[in-house]
């Protein structure tokens, strides 16, 4: 090959482990070397569990079993001294826990009828303004925003009129988080409905339909002026929005790319560099890559109103790890270019990525 | 064998897919061709196999394909992840290593963590904003709620399957009237709400009840977003998150970049306190030296522009940036001596000028002194009684011809 492939990023797989159920859900515990798993056991029940990495290999620290399989989890919402991990399980159920007294949660609530698809927090781990809250999206149709003070009832609550169908939504994000009043949550649907609601004016922000199922959406930083955001789909698609400048018509300049020839599970930015992100495919590939901003990322149109330029995204690595899809991704918080994936063929993965720091 | 693509008989007709000449699967044809979307057809057959396996071919197609579009997705391949053999060993070791020394780094702090949370924490946790709704009142619910039966009917033209509303969890009881006047603002703000005022970030940060390691992280983090606008151009931004890192946990590197941003913003000042500030925690630091010549020039305090570069020279003599400066500055310094020989009648030759730097304090001052003499333009003697301190040597030489 050609010397400039030597520059590029490689992946390496620093550590492969076999797992004996079904893991939805992978994430690192941040300020450690330690990962969790989530998933659900044959038997129909939940399950944690505890790894930490050691001399190449992971080591399982802790098993915890609970009621219902669990689907996802964040730790978003915690301070980095406490790290309680907050889950979403099949039977809808919102629970908070403390890893280190797992038998009781610190915070429950049955939020969604259906299961609960997707999580994320913010305001915790220093990042983001102002107070701690999760949000939950679920098969149900609602997206609901919680915080650990109130118990019961959401603070914030986003569903279908009476009457309306009511479509699954598949994955939720938050964003703008730059001071204490401004938050943003976006969510994606099963009909290709992407939806931002502001939740300090309480109002649908912006909306657009990006034809295929939504499978993923993630700001590039959940704790600055909305930036970008990526949107991932079903038919190998993903759509990258330049959220600095809203059109009042046109909404948010946006480019789209295809790979992976197949659905585009998970995206993840790197939390040490919000230009530079990860897709993972349902043919089991990685795909790292590369967002350029344009020379202008504002111009005004024939009526002279602002709008948005998107940029260019570029590729710049990619491997195949396994046959069957990778549906969970997660970067280290703490170590730059070192991630852990979960695939349906029941084996977690920890990846070394090189090189990230001279792009 | 895979020189010719073809049988026997020449015109050959199309390929299955695609519809191309066959002909068209050819050295000759890929070389000269510039058509990128064809070639990638081309390639795609050749891949396939169904005209044949022609591996030089293929590679020879890739390779046009690369030098004209190197971004192309059809030269994307499935690989395997990298191992060992795609390094050099020292490159594997290095990687080991690093993950195995960052392991244990880890392992030692998390069990520092693990100290029982301090009661600090408890403090802060008091402090945070109040839970969100909890200040509402029916008024907002009531305007909302038009607000959002004209979004669905937006919506419903639109072909949009998902109408949304929202339901407000608030409790009554709370001061609704001190809440009319939000409804009035909220009222007013479209469905749509595209803001155009600058987004308020705060200049400083909660740090009561951190850790130090919590500390460190956010202002880690703070240094990075603040590199990230920095590098696509927006240096307000870059610099508030400056100050942010700098607000929760001062360190050289998050002064240097701020120096530097509020370069770019031509606030010579403050880069030039930002400057100084490192140069309190690090003497030696040689970017807050450069960056301090950068502001001299700038401020025309050449002088102390010369002595910054020339230490930054004396530890790294092959600086290239500081060696242009450093030429730069001494252009600039001569381009405004020649203005005394512009004036003079005749033949007056201005022929030496030494100058001596005589250790003012005030080393801005020699600068500008200069400066100021190159405005008078009517007596050479002048000029010298202007600057006593300056120990300049002028011999005006004046001919016999007036």
């Amino acid at each position: 090959m050609s010397g400039a492939g030597l520059e590029k990023p490689q992946l390496i797989t620093h550590v492969q482990q076999s797992l004996s159920y079904t893991v939805f859900d992978c994430k690192w515990v941040p300020c450690s070397a330690r990962l969790l798993c989530l998933g659900s056991v044959p038997r129909g029940t939940g399950i944690i569990q505890l790894y930490e990495l050691q001399s190449g290999r992971l080591s399982l620290l802790r098993e915890i079993e609970k009621a219902k399989p669990i689907k996802c989890g964040t730790f978003g919402a915690t301070s980095l001294q406490q790290r309680y991990l907050a889950t979403g399980d099949f039977g809808g159920n919102l629970n908070i826990w403390n890893l280190d007294a797992p038998e009781i949660p610190v915070y429950s609530v049955k939020g969604h009828k259906e299961i609960i698809n997707s999580i994320d927090g913010v305001g915790g781990l220093g990042i983001g303004e102002g107070a701690p809250e999760i949000v939950t999206g679920s098969r149900d149709g609602t997206v609901k925003v919680w915080d650990p003070r109130q118990k019961d009832t959401p603070v914030a609550n986003m569903e279908p009129v009476q009457g309306e169908s009511k479509r699954d939504c598949w994955t939720v994000a938050f964003g703008n988080a730059y001071n204490q009043e401004e938050r943003v949550v976006c969510a994606g649907y099963d009909n290709g409905d992407v939806k931002l609601f502001d939740l300090k004016n309480m109002s649908l922000r912006w909306e657009t339909n990006i034809k295929n199922g939504v499978c993923s959406v993630e700001f590039d930083r959940k704790d600055i002026n909305m930036n970008k955001l990526v949107a991932t789909s079903l038919e190998g698609k993903f759509h990258v929005f330049d959220m600095r400048t809203q059109h009042p018509t046109k909404g948010f300049a946006s480019i789209s790319e295809k790979a992976h020839k197949s659905t585009m599970w998970q995206v993840r930015h790197l939390p040490q560099n919000r230009d530079i992100f990860m897709t993972s495919g349902g043919a089991g590939s990685l795909h790292l890559w590369k967002y350029e901003y344009p020379a202008q990322r504002s111009k005004k149109d024939s009526e002279g109103v602002e709008m948005g330029v998107a940029g260019s995204v570029s590729l710049l690595q990619n491997v195949t790890l396994s046959t069957q899809p990778i549906s969970s991704l997660d970067w280290s918080p703490d170590k730059r270019g070192l991630c852990v994936c979960s695939a349906f063929d029941q084996t977690v993965r920890v990846l070394i990525v090189t090189k990230l720091s001279k792009i | 064998m895979s020189d010719q693509p073809v049988s026997s008989l020449w015109d050959q007709g199309i390929t299955k897919t695609y519809q191309i000449p066959i002909n068209n699967l050819d050295y000759k044809f890929i070389e000269k061709c510039s058509d990128v979307k064809h070639l990638e057809k081309i390639l795609r057959i050749l891949r396939s196999g169904e005209e044949g396996y022609y591996p030089d071919l293929t590679l020879f197609c890739e390779k046009r394909i690369e030098c004209l579009a190197p971004g192309s997705r059809a030269l994307r391949k499935d690989k395997p992840p990298a191992s060992a053999s795609d390094f050099t060993t020292e490159e594997w070791e290095k990687i080991n290593d690093e993950m195995k020394s960052w392991v244990t780094e880890m392992k030692e702090d998390y069990y520092k963590i693990q100290f029982p949370v301090t009661e600090t924490l408890h403090e802060r946790l008091d402090n945070l904003p109040a839970v969100r709704g909890s200040n509402s009142c029916l008024h907002v619910c009531c305007s909302v709620g038009k607000e959002i039966l004209f979004c669905c009917i937006l919506l419903c033209d639109c072909n949009i399957d998902l109408c949304i509303f929202f339901t407000l969890r608030f409790d009554v009881e709370k001061e609704c009237s001190k809440v009319d006047e939000v409804c009035e603002e909220n009222n007013s703000k479209a469905c749509f709400n595209i803001s155009s005022n600058l987004p308020v970030i705060e200049k400083k940060i909660e740090t009561t009840g951190m850790t130090k390691k919590e500390r460190h992280f956010i202002a880690n983090r703070e240094k990075e977003k603040g590199n990230e606008t920095f590098t696509i151009g927006d240096y307000k931004e870059a610099v508030t998150y400056y100050t942010r890192s700098i607000s929760v946990l001062p360190t050289v590197a998050a002064y240097n970049n701020r120096a530097q941003a509020e370069i770019k913003l031509q606030n010579w000042h403050n880069a030039f306190q930002d400057c100084e500030k490192v140069l309190d925690l690090e003497p030696g630091n040689l970017k807050a030296l450069m960056r301090r010549a950068t502001v001299h020039k700038h401020l025309q305090n050449y002088q102390a522009a010369i002595e910054d570069l020339a230490k930054v020279l004396h530890v790294e003599p092959e600086n290239v940036i500081a060696k242009t400066n450093l030429s730069d500055i001494e252009q600039k310094l001569k381009d405004l001596e020649p203005v005394s020989e512009n004036h003079t009648k005749g033949k007056r030759i201005l022929i030496q000028d030494i100058e001596e730097s005589d250790g003012d304090e005030e080393r801005g001052g020699n600068g500008k002194e200069h400066e100021n003499g190159s405005g008078d333009k009517s007596n050479i003697t002048n000029f010298n009684l202007f600057f006593p301190t300056v120990l300049r040597t002028v011999i005006p030489f004046t001919s016999s011809m007036a």
